[in-house]
């Protein structure tokens, strides 16, 4: 592929002020998180490599979830800030046709104003989209999972869906037209997301694409547009993409751990209408069908396949929760924190959290402190203030019931200071 | 002086705070919501809010098809 200034006729402001942030933070090292120079780097990729570096950051694009999160926007604004605040009028260039995101920064600097003419998404669609629908999938990613900017991402995708019928019919167009369709989800767009999806649909290859595709359509309509009628459609189409996949040069296992994730959503379908039961018989059929597989047995991707676990493995425990059944619920989580330990590392802090939550349900403080004390660490070197706020929360509880007075006042500051500048790591910690 | 106490580090806003925590706890639900709700799953009262969306939009379609 080219290079994104060569690829990106008409480069996207956000590009702009990320290329001369990423200097700015690479020459003056300590000033902000280092993980905002990681992940601000991604625009490197833009054209070129971009899913491969980014491949272990939270993608909230294909995330079952289809929701909204804002995490990334609160730390892109909080160190952005950092290196722009003794020089705000940097961004006076971008303040009256910047796109969402650089008006947004430029505004917190106090050197803009909103009801600016925008940066036109559709010209840079009419200009690559076309050629390298790729590189619009990747900077539609770039701006929600770097930026945080949903509001981009939504224009972005609206463009995509007015020139889809120029688009080719391969998997890189259908992988941006999935994406769309996610992103005017979360941007309460449904028919315009209908649309993203329906031609997704004819672009993308058969086998996993059109599989996570549909279950992607089910979630979004069940969380988002709460139509359990087309969840339950799009889950059964998903169902016929499971049992086809051998049919598409998958191994058979991949058929079933299709299948599993399948059951897995239709529980949750089972749980919105409250039958536990149902839920709970599925969920455990789902796990059942899962641990019998090893990724020998797959196609699918490890990491892939090893997050899907944790996801089945936390939903048990949930059930276990919503049931009353503490001692069940901790049993799970913690074999979905050995899991996440061996092989999904990334969900580590989130599943030693869930572990530490129910053992401070059972009072056993200790443990708890000690499950919570390693997640704090963890995200301490990540991008999401709201789950390390709620980590110390939790840190400080622990502390204060077992007398440590002191640690808990730690706990509860920096709970408070949502710490995502440069003194995060730095900051003494009173445990 | 020897043998005194020495004064808690806990502010009466950090004792606020404690004592809604243990409130929450007590009430589970509502905190393992806050948890859910911060590594950005769906909680309870989210599942509660997509069933009624999903009844009172079907109950305006019933009342559609009855007017056609």
């Amino acid at each position: 592929m080219q290079s994104p200034e060569r690829a990106l006729a008409i480069r996207p402001p956000a590009l702009e002020v990320s290329a001369a942030l990423f200097d700015r933070a690479t020459t003056a090292p300590g000033r902000v998180h280092p993980r905002f120079v990681e992940i601000l780097g991604r625009f490197r990729g833009i054209g070129e490599d971009y899913f491969s570096l980014a491949r272990r950051d939270p993608g909230y694009l294909t995330d079952l979830r289809a929701k909204r999160h804002d995490e990334p926007r609160h730390f892109f604004a909080a160190n952005a800030q950092l290196l722009l605040k003794d020089d705000p009028e940097f961004l006076l260039g971008f303040a009256t046709c910047g796109d969402a995101c650089t008006e947004d920064l430029a505004m917190r600097l106090g050197v803009g104003s909103p009801g600016h003419p925008r940066f036109d998404q559709r010209a840079m669609v009419r200009s690559i989209g076309v050629e390298s629908p790729a590189t619009v999938a990747h900077m539609m990613g770039f701006y929600v999972n770097s930026l945080g900017s949903w509001e981009d991402a939504v224009e972005l995708a609206s463009a995509v869906v007015e020139y889809a019928s120029a688009l080719p019919r391969n998997r890189d167009a259908g992988r941006l037209l999935e994406s769309s369709g996610q992103a005017l989800a979360v941007g309460a767009e449904d028919r315009r997301a209908r649309q993203a999806w329906d031609r997704a649909a004819v672009a993308l290859p058969p086998g996993y694409d059109r599989f996570f595709l549909s279950m992607r359509v089910a979630a979004a309509e069940l969380k988002r547009f709460a139509d359990f009628s087309r969840a339950e459609k799009a889950v059964r189409t998903a169902a016929e993409e499971a049992d086809a996949l051998a049919d598409h040069g998958h191994a058979p296992g991949d058929c079933q751990f299709a299948q599993a994730l399948v059951l897995n959503f239709q529980a949750l379908i089972d749980l919105i209408n409250d039958d536990l039961s149902s839920a709970g018989d599925r969920v455990e059929k789902a796990w059942g069908m899962i641990g019998e597989l090893s990724s020998a047995d797959l196609t699918l991707e490890p990491a892939t396949a090893n997050r899907y676990r944790v996801m089945v493995l936390e939903n048990r425990g949930l059930l276990s929760v919503r049931r009353g059944l503490w001692g069940d619920a901790y049993r799970v989580f913690a074999e979905a924190t050995a899991l996440a330990r061996a092989c999904a590392p990334d969900s580590l802090a989130e599943t030693l959290s869930l572990a530490a939550c129910v053992r401070l349900r059972e009072r056993k403080f200790a443990d708890a402190r000690q499950m919570l004390e390693e997640a704090a660490d963890l995200l301490a070197a990540d991008t999401r203030p709201g789950a390390y706020e709620s980590v110390c929360r939790m840190l400080a509880l622990a502390c204060d019931e077992q007398g440590d007075s002191d640690a808990a006042a730690g706990w509860l500051d920096r709970a408070r200071e949502h710490p995502t500048g440069p003194g995060w790591r730095g900051k003494d910690v009173r445990r | 002086m020897e043998g005194s106490s020495s004064p808690s580090p806990l502010t009466d806003e950090h004792r606020s705070e404690l004592k809604k925590m243990r409130g929450q706890l007590a009430e589970t639900s509502d905190f393992l919501n806050g948890l859910l709700q911060a590594w950005n799953h769906a909680g309870e009262q989210e599942y509660r809010d997509l069933k009624e969306t999903a009844e009172a939009a079907e109950a305006a379609r019933q009342a559609a098809e009855r007017i056609d």
